[in-house]
């Protein structure tokens, strides 16, 4: 009996195709991606159709279906896929498969579980019987028969022709990935003829870049709103930094660099300069990376940027922003590489530092070059690993050091080669200072474990259900599965023979009026809560204040000691609707009387419960109400932060493009295809 | 003659009136020897959106104005909000006598270059336009509505994607001289077929196409006076230019500079032959294969909600603000000289960057200074200049920064500006006015600023929190204005 492979190897190009025109670089440019086997009939269909990826190559501009690719043939087999070429559409479907696995297997080893894409958000006739308002009116009445269900979506679907343009972006509402292709003016007129076609669904760094805001959306579906400058910079940033570093896991990519430029062996200029070509690939791709350093065209010199620790502060675009978090990371990564190839150096030269003459010794390249890669996966793992320590809503840069900093404290105890150190570094010199912090320093910025003596009682009544859901989680067959039981679990099932009371039903019942509660999370579960505009809530038969679960997940990791942690991650989300008034001096005031309110304002917390210790381990909030004025026992709306949400969406900022500028509708309507927006500059 | 000509009194002072009630340009300046007009000259004559009435009204008084003469016409490009007037009120034009009209050498149908670019351009514009009737096509039979029914954000879906469609309508309806052409079917015609058509030239309209380096003196009725040609450069990489160049590293792949890919599959419909706009050799389609097929039905019910059929013509977007930001650099920009004080009046049209760029690359003018010829750069005429009519309606990139308005240094500056919110289009709102570059110019003339819009509706926008204007300045600005308050012009007179 023959084993199944673990992996399907698959050719594709490291950067793009152009450089596979060019002598000296055509041969770098051809790596084999290893992607988790996927097997048909039922697990991979021509497309490739497999159980996380539909690859439908339909090319809306000339209204044409290009033949899909099978992976399963065995001549397609035998030679580990198609040969990578830019003018055969079924190599580009394997491209784009081979890639977006890849990028999702990566994912799962940070995360530690699977990946699952936001839902199809859909609305729900639940009013059985009573027919649904035939007419479209907008009063209250049709719109509290209006409820919304969250569907499963088991694949993302890539369209790798579906734009004539230098372009891709990730559809947050059809799921789905769009590439471009346009006709190109090549730089080197001798490399490509004019008006080439270009694909961007070739590019290892574009289509890694997409794939990642896929997942990043279905991990924290929210920070699709712009609700402070540093949300969506935090979507291209984070996909810009997953593709970069994944690109970097590949020592082949690296080797030739190493051993090609040998003068520069401390090589931190070196990657720096590598990170910006990968990104450079096509369009308008890449230019987050412009931050990490420049090169001057005349004496062909590179040199890094060095921070004046002001940027945050006044960077507002949101890529120049995002570019800003993407160096800020690469300082990091560079420092740790630094670090770990330090005594490789030494034992080269002798403890001269200075390297002999000729060509650099094989084996140190390779040295060299496995240590990039294995610090490359290492930065990966933890910024993929902090988005489980991230608040569900509003993102900001610090916040997100303070989610690398606990993830990795909660993983790694023991920090014997100061990683922290060289992420707090790197954020401190670009001036990203997490709010309401006084000092810098991993204890500070770690979440504290928060006191709980009072309410662990019913922790403990929490934990165990907890730990059953834990385990329904972990004998799931499929991840369909994993979404079902999620859900039941969340909003409860009561009609099979298996009945669970769901956890938002237990959250609204237990901690109903548990002031530590509301200190934990900042969301409001007393009464009185329609004072500040949150809507009331019938679900189970009594009135209470309405707020949602939005995720809910199981994490087991094991680190490098061989520790294991088993963790359940849920988020809760509460919504004021209210209404924010401007004086005659243009002071904004929250109104919670007003006859119109519409504005929303969230407030949101994650939540981390360790199952082994039956504790609720952080606590991570956005808070809705003003924290300090609880501790007074007054209900009042965190106004300070509504009001700043509200300035930054309503204020007179002056757009960053014209394409903005003109196609824009604000940064209240997220669902105009904000990737797409923002790659259009 | 000549010698009448050489002793003929100087012009002392022109006298410029703003034509208002909308967004658009529409000038007529009058050139004095004491109180004696001795020569008028007209530039634009446009407003979005506006109606036959609106030109009905102005054109007529523009008309006893001018006593129905004109010496010398100037029309700076082809974009509705500065030439829809002429067609709205072609019947009054018709009795208006023009002696000379000057354009931009880009409609010069002998100029080879021009021709070439006109040719580009009318791709362009037709396949904008063709994207445009496909997205009003779709929008106009609900799709959205009801492709998106069951969504749940479908509100702000649906809201999104008409707000798009609405937006490149906008876009569209700049584009003038195309629209002329889709009807014809032929390329789109130079201004000067157009302006024939809307009666303005007429048999005996002396037309001269004016290139970057010229200049014109000795106008019948404007001694003393000098008219220097600053753009539209002959050169499509200023025209194509919205914004300075950045980042550090050649990107190695860019767009092409007519977006063919894009292009030709927009106007597939009109072409002849379809196999050059096919990215892949036919035996990819397969069409009959079963796994075509299957992909295809994959396609076809696997919910509507994740097609892809319209999502490509949304690239349309940044190929028409292209296009617009280019047909803006093709703006003939003048200055205007009195020989004797060297005092200049700018009229740069709608000119954006590329154009402001390209006067500062090797141009240079030969002036009169007590007699002796020099030669001058565009620093010269910057730091000469006393009045501004502001380039593309106060938008940032309608006034060069470091390469334009800071050069302007004369303590005696008096700025106009043809924003008016009473007609506008709503896109145009987020970019005009840029509150900085009013403070700029406020500050600058010390309030001698003029907005053919209600200021009480503009100065809201332009005083943002990070401006400041100084209350003598307003005040001043306020003062300037109030006289023209109900009136559907302004005026101002710059001595010579």
């Amino acid at each position: 009996m023959i084993k199944k492979p673990p992996f399907r190897k698959l050719r594709g190009y490291a950067f793009d195709p152009s450089l596979s025109m060019k002598m000296d670089t055509a041969l770098i440019n051809e790596i084999t991606y290893k992607v988790p086997w996927e097997e048909s009939p039922n697990d991979l269909q021509p497309g490739p159709i497999g159980e996380y990826l539909e690859v439908v190559d339909y090319d809306p501009t000339v209204e044409k279906i290009y033949a899909p690719v099978n992976l399963d043939d065995k001549y397609v087999l035998a030679q580990d896929g198609l040969s990578p070429s830019a003018s055969n559409p079924q190599f580009h479907q394997q491209m784009v498969y081979a890639v977006a696995m890849t990028t999702i297997k990566n994912f799962e080893a940070g995360l530690g579980r699977p990946v699952l894409w936001s839902p199809h958000v859909v609305e729900v006739d639940n009013s059985a019987g009573a027919k649904k308002a035939t007419k479209k009116t907008k009063n209250k009445e049709a719109e509290s028969t209006r409820t919304l269900d969250n569907k499963f979506v088991r694949r993302l679907r890539i369209y790798p022709h579906a734009l004539r343009d230098a372009n891709a972006f990730y559809s947050p509402q059809k799921k789905a990935l769009l590439f471009g292709y346009f006709a190109a003016r090549p730089a080197d007129i001798t490399l490509q003829m004019p008006d080439n076609l270009t694909f961007t669904c070739l590019s290892h760094d574009i289509i890694a870049h997409e794939t990642t805001h896929a997942i990043l959306d279905g991990l924290h579906r929210r920070y699709t709103e712009d609700t402070n400058p540093d949300v969506l910079a935090f979507h291209e940033a984070f996909a810009d930094i997953v593709a970069l570093f994944q690109h970097f896991t590949f020592p082949e990519v690296l080797k030739n660099h190493i051993a090609a430029t040998r003068g520069d062996l401390a090589a931190q200029n070196l990657l720096g300069k590598l990170a910006q070509e990968f990104g450079i690939a096509i369009g308008s791709y890449g230019a987050l990376r412009d931050a990490i350093g420049t090169f001057d065209k005349k004496t062909k010199k590179w040199t890094p940027v060095e921070p004046t620790g002001d940027e945050y502060r006044t960077v507002m675009e949101p890529h120049d922003r995002g570019s800003i978090l993407v160096s800020a990371v690469f300082e990091a990564f560079l420092n740790i590489y630094k670090d770990r190839v330090a005594d490789l150096l030494r034992i080269a030269s002798n403890g001269t530092g200075i390297l002999q003459q000729g060509q650099l010794n094989p084996d140190l390249v390779n040295r060299l070059a496995d240590e990039a890669a294995k610090a490359s996966r290492q930065v990966l793992n933890i910024c993929i690993r902090a988005l489980d320590y991230c608040p569900p809503i509003d993102i900001t840069f610090g916040d997100y050091l303070r989610a690398i900093i606990t993830a990795d404290m909660d993983l790694v105890p023991d920090d014997k080669r100061n990683y922290r150190l060289a992420f707090i570094d790197a954020f401190r010199r670009r001036g990203i200072y997490p709010a309401g912090i006084k000092h810098l320093s991993v204890e500070s910025l770690s979440y504290a474990i928060p006191e709980t003596t009072q309410l662990q009682g019913l922790f403990d009544i929490l934990v165990s259900f907890l730990k059953g859901y834990s385990n329904a989680i972990i004998y799931a067959n499929s991840r369909e599965e994993i979404f079902n039981i999620n859900k039941d679990y969340i909003a409860g099932k009561y009609s099979d023979d298996k009945k669970i009371y769901g956890l938002h039903r237990r959250i609204m019942n237990k901690f109903d009026g548990s002031q530590e509660f509301e200190n934990l999370t900042g969301l409001m579960f007393s009464n009185g809560w329609e004072n500040i505009s949150i809507r009331t809530s019938t679900a189970y038969g009594e009135e209470g204040p309405s707020f949602f679960i939005q995720s809910l997940h199981v994490a087991s990791r094991v680190g490098p000691d061989g520790k294991q942690s088993n963790q359940v991650i849920m988020s809760l989300v509460q919504r004021s609707q209210t209404c924010v008034e401007k004086d005659d001096d243009g002071n904004l005031s929250v109104n919670h009387k007003a006859a119109k309110k519409e504005y929303d304002f969230y407030g949101g917390c994650t939540l981390i419960f360790d199952l082994h210790t039956q504790k609720l381990k952080y606590a991570i909030s956005k808070p809705l109400i003003d924290i300090d004025a609880h501790a007074k026992n007054i209900y009042k709306l965190n106004e300070s932060r509504c009001l700043a949400t509200y300035k930054y969406q309503h204020g007179h900022t002056v757009p960053v493009t014209r394409y903005q500028a003109y196609f824009g509708l604000g940064k209240r309507n997220s669902a105009n295809e904000p990737f797409n927006f923002l790659h259009n500059h | 003659m000549a010698k009448a000509a050489r002793t003929a009194a100087k012009v002392t002072s022109i006298k410029i009136r703003m034509y208002r009630g909308g967004t658009g340009d529409f000038f007529v300046l009058q050139f004095k020897s004491k109180a004696t007009v001795t020569f008028q000259m007209m530039i634009d004559c446009g407003c979005i959106d506006a109606t036959k009435q609106h030109f009905t009204d102005r054109v007529t008084d523009l008309k006893a104005y001018t006593k129905g003469k004109i010496d010398l016409l100037v029309v700076t490009h082809e974009h509705a909000d500065h030439i829809n007037g002429f067609k709205l009120a072609a019947d009054i034009f018709k009795d208006i006598e023009f002696k000379k009209v000057w354009f931009a050498w880009t409609e010069d149908d002998e100029d080879s270059f021009a021709n070439d670019l006109r040719k580009n351009y009318s791709e362009l514009d037709k396949a904008i336009r063709m994207a445009v009737d496909k997205l009003n096509n779709i929008a106009g039979n609900n799709y959205f509505e009801k492709v998106y029914a069951m969504e749940g954000d479908k509100d702000e879906m649906i809201e999104g994607r008409k707000a798009f469609v609405n937006s490149m309508n906008a876009l569209n309806d700049l584009n003038m001289a195309g629209s002329l052409a889709a009807v014809t079917g032929r390329p789109k015609p130079t201004m000067v077929e157009i302006m024939k058509q809307c009666n303005v030239i007429k048999n005996n309209t002396v037309v001269e196409f004016l290139n970057p380096g010229d200049v014109k003196s000795r106008l019948a009725g404007a001694a003393g006076i000098r008219f220097y040609v600053l753009g539209p450069p002959r050169n499509t990489t200023y025209l194509d230019l919205e914004h300075s160049e950045e980042g550090n590293y050649e990107k190695r792949e860019k767009k092409s500079k007519v977006d063919f890919a894009l292009v030709s599959a927009l106007n597939a419909s009109t072409a002849s032959g379809t196999t050059s706009l096919l990215p892949f050799e036919h035996e990819y389609e397969k069409t009959g294969s079963n796994e075509s097929v299957a992909i295809k039905k994959y396609y076809d019910t696997e919910g509507d909600w994740r097609k892809i059929d319209y999502d490509w013509l949304f690239s349309a977007g940044s190929l028409a603000m292209r296009y617009e930001a280019s047909i803006n650099n093709t703006s003939l920009a003048l200055a205007i000289q009195f020989e004797d004080s060297e005092r200049v009046l700018l009229f740069p049209g709608d000119a954006e960057l590329g154009n402001w760029e390209s006067w500062h690359d090797g141009l240079e003018w030969p002036v009169k200074i007590n007699g002796q010829t020099e030669k001058k750069k565009i620093d010269y005429f910057l730091s000469k200049t006393v009045f501004y009519k502001i380039g593309h309606h106060v938008s940032q990139n309608g006034t060069a920064k470091g390469k334009g308005s800071e050069m302007m240094t004369s303590d005696d500056l008096t700025v106009m500006a043809t924003l008016d919110f009473r007609r506008i289009k709503p896109n145009w709102l987020s970019t005009m006015p840029n509150d900085l570059l009013c403070e700029e110019l406020i500050n600058k003339s010390k309030g001698k600023f003029y907005f053919s819009g209600l200021r009480d509706k503009i100065m809201p926008n332009v005083k943002t929190d990070r401006v400041t204007i100084k209350k003598t300045h307003e005040a001043t600005l306020n003062k300037l204005n109030k006289p023209f308050d109900g009136k559907f012009f302004i005026e101002c007179e710059v001595e010579g």
